[in-house]
């Protein structure tokens, strides 16, 4: 998988790691079992600093999106360890409600506030049919 | 023999020089010309298309000089003062491509300067996560052919030491008669087998760094540029090891040539056949890849962006020389043209090219 940084984002660069790791995941373009690249090695592929992707790579595996294999270093785990579980939905609907509310103060409505989700899940539905 | 000789030699090295120099321009990805980045709609320009051109001609001509500067000194000259020339015009022959380079540079400079291109650089960075070697580098396995010749090697020469007289040839002259005789001893052997195993290892880590190097990939393009690196590198790959596999060869026949009486034409032309085989190898390569394997043929069908994609021309300083104290990695792609580089704001790139100014010492003083 192809990972983009935006270096003059205001988001923190281990932050759109993150998110392009997720996405990846969530699109079937990084698969369960995948091996990742070490640390060093996507460090200095995107010339960021390698503390950076070991920030970002630490929290996906204390989300379970990633394990470390002695021998193959960090893989994609299997869906079982990323359950979307009581304690993950709190954390996402606490994470959720200042951006619903930023909407909802601007006058959008629960149908507007749903389409921007479905587009979301349209999307990822787009890059997993393109890869079959 | 002698002139035809000394002309060969003339060719041999000023040749490789001239045409790795000269056909930098064509080699280069299109959006850097001359060190700086350019949108690669405008590589096609009238002005651009004149100081490639006027870069070839200078180099060609500049050249053509240096080689008949050194022909001339070698017919007129002693043998020990053409010598001590040719070092001379080799080294000057460098310092003018590097000064062509520079001029060029700051002429692109200026121009980008004038020129009001949409700068689009949205200064990212990219980065591949498929983590296989084996797309772009040869198996470590096939090293082994080393370990099997240097062995091979050794065992034959202890075989053929046996059978040898107990003054054996070390020097030739240009007739391909031994001149300088010496006792056989076993000190030949070893040291021999000392440079094989040298040069296996050096190929071997070489192989290793270049295949693991920082891989650069354009933004506008990155799956397609990905696979392209992918494919540059594992030619290079192949490349180097076949080098070292020749370079093995040559050291195997220079030993046990001072053991068994081999044709002249064996001990005259197969190192230098060896050496123009890699010379042209590796001009082959560097003009069919190309620059992050720029010139390998896609199934994508590419348009020529209009903008400048990517800007990184302050961090490289004269236009060749890359230092990023934010980037981690230590070797880079070249900036102009195909191969390596070091990023000079690692310590490691300091202490890598310590090292090989050490082996080149070292091996000069006991050479003497």
């Amino acid at each position: 998988m192809i990972i983009k940084l935006d270096m003059n984002s205001e988001i923190a660069l281990y932050e759109q790691l993150y998110n392009n790791i997720i996405w990846g995941i969530a699109t079937g373009k990084l698969k369960p079992g995948e091996r990742m690249p070490t640390v060093r090695k996507l460090g200095i592929d995107l010339g960021i600093n390698l503390h950076t992707v070991n920030k970002a790579y630490a929290i996906l595996k204390q989300k379970g999106y990633l394990s470390s294999h002695r021998n193959k270093g960090a893989v994609v785990n299997d869906k079982q360890f990323y359950p979307a579980n009581m304690e993950f939905r709190e954390e996402i609907k606490s994470s959720l409600i200042p951006l619903v509310s930023e909407c909802y103060t601007r006058g959008m409505d629960e149908q507007g506030i749903n389409e921007f989700i479905s587009d979301i899940i349209q999307s990822i539905n787009d890059e997993v049919e393109d890869r079959d | 023999m002698d002139n035809i000789f000394n002309i060969i030699i003339n060719l041999i090295v000023f040749v490789p020089i001239i045409l790795i120099f000269s056909i930098l321009p064509y080699i280069t990805r299109k959006d850097i010309m001359f060190g700086i980045t350019i949108p690669p709609s405008e590589w096609k320009n009238d002005y651009f298309k004149k100081l490639r051109k006027s870069y070839v001609t200078i180099s060609i001509v500049s050249g053509v000089i240096f080689l008949t500067g050194n022909a001339i000194s070698s017919a007129l000259l002693s043998e020990q003062l053409s010598v001590v020339f040719m070092q001379v015009l080799l080294w000057s022959a460098l310092l003018v491509y590097f000064l062509l380079y520079l001029f060029f540079w700051i002429k692109t400079k200026k121009y980008k300067e004038k020129a009001n291109w949409i700068i689009n650089a949205k200064n990212v960075a990219v980065a591949d996560t498929k983590t296989d070697y084996k797309k772009r580098s040869l198996s470590p396995m096939w090293f082994l052919v080393y370990l099997v010749l240097i062995l091979v090697t050794y065992f034959g020469a202890l075989q053929l030491f046996e059978l040898a007289p107990n003054m054996i040839p070390v020097r030739y002259d240009i007739n391909g008669d031994p001149s300088v005789f010496q006792p056989k001893s076993l000190r030949i052997v070893y040291q021999m087998i000392g440079m094989q195993v040298f040069i296996g290892v050096l190929f071997f880590i070489v192989n290793f760094t270049i295949t693991r190097a920082k891989k650069t990939i354009d933004p506008a393009n990155p799956e397609e540029s990905s696979i392209k690196n992918d494919v540059m590198k594992y030619r290079w790959s192949i490349f180097l090891f076949v080098t070292g596999l020749l370079m093995l060869l040559i050291f195997a026949q220079a030993l046990f040539s001072m053991f068994v009486t081999m044709p002249v034409w064996a001990i005259l032309y197969m190192p230098m056949g060896a050496t123009l085989i890699i010379l042209a190898y590796a001009i082959i390569l560097a003009v069919k890849t190309g620059q992050s394997g720029s010139k390998i043929k896609s199934s994508i069908d590419k348009k020529t962006g209009t903008e400048i994609t990517r800007d990184d021309d302050s961090l490289w300083k004269l236009g060749m020389f890359y230092y990023n104290k934010d980037d981690p990695a230590v070797f880079i792609e070249k900036r102009f043209g195909a191969g390596w580089t070091n990023n000079w704001a690692r310590w490691q790139s300091w202490l890598f090219i310590g090292i090989i100014v050490c082996i080149i010492v070292v091996t000069a003083l006991f050479s003497t």
